[in-house]
């Protein structure tokens, strides 16, 4: 019964984003197709005849859960601590997202994501990482 | 204490058979609508695509099916209706956030089905040289719609998470209510037709009409939430009790209910969308309709200090109950929608029942009690017979609530031992205040704590042995005399935290034989 706290949703909506991307990424490696082939031709050697954006996605998704989970390594680090360095990591992440067909998705997850943990850092809830207020009052 | 395993649980003959039910339902589904696609010659084009068309369209149907299903389980005042039918046996309608929370897991892994396999076809579509891939996701109706379900469902079910739900529950509860949208595009899913034969006919499986019975049949329910709610209430009276817990009295001619059942609170005056449920503690014969709330909460305080029940410090030090008010203007106008069904309102159909209430958890057997005493009053016959009432409490001061109901209670006695109260403090006590029990309870007829001739146990009860000795003062017949032949019906109510649930629980399978059954009831909150 207590306020939201952005960056506990914002952690569980960037798992599903992380989710997605692998995910996305691996029917990428089978169905190759750029977003926007209708638009721009540039991207599509990337994509065509090895998709390489979805073996980098698949990158980006596995890096997301290890900061979201997290894992035992990034307990602590750099990444984790602060908000501000997944906030321009994974604008990155979206940006690179968008390039491949499946994860468009994902990378929308991932903006919505970015701006709820930038919600949590203009309120101050900063000082403690996301999964150890999980189930506390604040 | 030993759990019941995951196996025990699961294939439970009732919980079986809804399983068979749920995964049959949703696999026949699955297969008739991937077949009817595949087999249908008339869609050769579209089933060039291949397996992904047949599997998109099979997991469309179980869709919805779970889409038409998922509202039902949460129209809380045409399950209370349904609940006083014949199809309360056949149908656990307590569990209808149980149910609830199964369709959204199936329809979570049907979505995850169907979107994959669109991802394929559209992309196959392209290949084939029939739409572009981004027109089909971006520029049709059912992508389009498709896109923003998604995005929806994805807020939805990440601020139902539990954690999620007991951080914020208003973020859960605001954030459930995109399902309006989200309804909203699944009734416009199929519009621009997909499905489509060479000639341009359409063959949609018109899912969006079993959609909308459920959606309209939730409709109906919202406006008899809203017509019940907004009849004449009017507060009568505010108590404020010790342990910072508010009494709220208040008059509403239409409103009926019956003992143990609760109701769902709105005051505009603090939050216009906000609804908190709250057990009834006044019973059908009295002239109010009373509940006892405690502030723990943000809504709870906003209520205490709404109705002046909060001194400047926000804590009230004094023990006492105090009437704050009792005028008729003045005080803040509240909604009142119910009284919707718990267990504890089949306790009249039991011989025996043991009542066990945690701190608050003892406000439905408040009404419960009462109804009892006015039964009596009233020489209404009932099958109970005998009465066990156990209230387990951190501290002295929360006794107070209820004292002076359970003080008449107790001066009214019917007949000897139909009533036992068993008082348990679990608080550690000051060595001051051991001593003073000592010299008070030696001396007197009277508890020094509670001021009842029932005397407070000190610690936590142990229900395996309270069962054991009732067993046998039941079987040796003291327990209830001149009874008749036949199994004696022992219910067991219990409202609280869930650890102590699951005790109980297990403790009463133990405590089961041919000859007295113990059934196990528990309040859902």
């Amino acid at each position: 019964m207590g306020k939201v706290v952005w960056s506990q949703w914002a952690n569980l909506i960037a798992i599903v984003a992380g989710v997605f991307e692998v995910v996305g990424g691996v029917f990428g490696l089978f169905y190759r197709l750029s977003m926007w082939e209708q638009v721009t031709s540039i991207f599509n050697a990337f994509v065509i005849p090895i998709n390489v954006i979805a073996i980098v996605c698949i990158v980006f998704g596995l890096a997301i859960l290890a900061i979201e989970v997290p894992l035992p390594l990034f307990k602590g680090s750099f990444f984790t601590r602060t908000y501000v360095p997944r906030i321009v990591l994974y604008t990155i992440f979206a940006a690179v997202s968008f390039i491949d067909y499946q994860n468009v998705n994902p990378g929308l997850y991932m903006y919505i994501s970015c701006l709820m943990y930038t919600i949590a850092l203009a309120k101050g809830e900063n000082k403690v990482a996301p999964k150890e207020t999980r189930g506390l009052k604040v | 204490m030993t759990d019941e395993t995951f196996f025990q649980r699961e294939f439970a003959p009732k919980r079986l058979a809804f399983w068979i039910f749920w995964f049959g339902s949703h696999i026949g589904l699955f297969i008739y609508g991937f077949f009817k696609q595949k087999d249908d010659a008339s869609l050769a084009t579209l089933n060039s695509i291949g397996l992904s068309v047949w599997t998109s369209r099979g997991a469309g149907l179980c869709l919805a099916y779970d889409c038409s299903l998922i509202l039902l389980p949460v129209c809380r005042n045409i399950i209370k209706y349904l609940r006083l039918t014949f199809l309360n046996r056949l149908i656990p309608f307590d569990e209808n956030l149980w149910f609830h929370r199964q369709v959204a897991y199936a329809m979570l892994f049907f979505t995850l089905i169907h979107t994959f396999a669109h991802y394929i076809n559209f992309f196959k579509v392209e290949v084939l040289g029939l739409f572009p891939t981004w027109t089909v996701h971006y520029k049709t109706w059912a992508g389009l719609t498709g896109h923003f379900m998604l995005l929806i469902m994805v807020l939805m079910y990440t601020s139902a998470y539990l954690p999620m739900r007991n951080q914020s529950f208003e973020t859960f509860w605001y954030t459930h209510h995109l399902s309006f949208f989200f309804m909203l595009c699944l009734y416009f899913h199929a519009y621009g037709c997909f499905v489509r034969t060479a000639n341009h006919v359409c063959k949609p499986y018109y899912s969006y009409r079993y959609a909308l019975v459920g959606g309209v049949i939730y409709f109906f329910e919202r406006v008899l939430r809203e017509i019940r709610s907004r009849r004449a209430t009017r507060i009568t009276k505010v108590i404020a009790h010790p342990e910072r817990a508010i009494e709220i009295q208040f008059d509403k001619r239409s409103f009926r209910y019956k003992p143990g059942q609760y109701l769902f609170l709105n005051v505009p005056a603090i939050s216009k969308w906000q609804w908190h449920p709250f057990t009834i503690t006044s019973a059908p014969d009295d002239q109010y309709v009373s509940i006892h709330v405690r502030q723990v909460g943000d809504f709870t305080t906003a209520l205490g200090d709404l109705l002046g029940c909060n001194n400047g410090s926000g804590k009230r030090s004094k023990t006492e109950s105090v009437v704050i008010q009792n005028k008729f203007d003045s005080l803040p106008t509240i909604r009142v929608d119910g009284a919707f069904g718990a267990p504890a309102e089949d306790v009249f159909d039991n011989e025996v029942v043991i009542l066990v209430g945690c701190g608050i958890g003892v406000t439905p057997f408040a009404s419960i009690l009462k109804n009892i005493w006015y039964q009596h009053r009233n020489s209404r016959p009932s099958k109970l017979r005998r009465v066990e009432f156990y209230w387990i409490c951190r501290d002295t001061e929360a006794f107070e609530w209820f004292q002076s109901l359970l003080k008449a209670l107790e001066a009214s006695q019917m007949e000897p031992g139909f009533l036992t109260f068993n008082i348990y403090l679990t608080q550690k006590l000051r060595q001051s205040t051991i001593q003073n029990i000592i010299i008070n309870d030696v001396s007197g007829t009277y508890d020094p704590l509670t001021d009842l001739t029932s005397r407070t146990h000190y610690g936590r009860p142990n229900f395996g042995q309270v069962f054991d000795d009732l067993t046998k003062s039941i079987q040796s017949g003291k327990y209830l005399p001149r009874k008749d032949k036949g199994p004696t019906n022992v219910g067991v109510y219990y409202c609280g935290p869930a650890p102590l649930a699951r005790t109980l629980k297990v403790a009463c399978k133990k405590a089961a034989n041919p000859d007295i059954k113990f059934s196990f009831h528990k309040e859902h909150f």
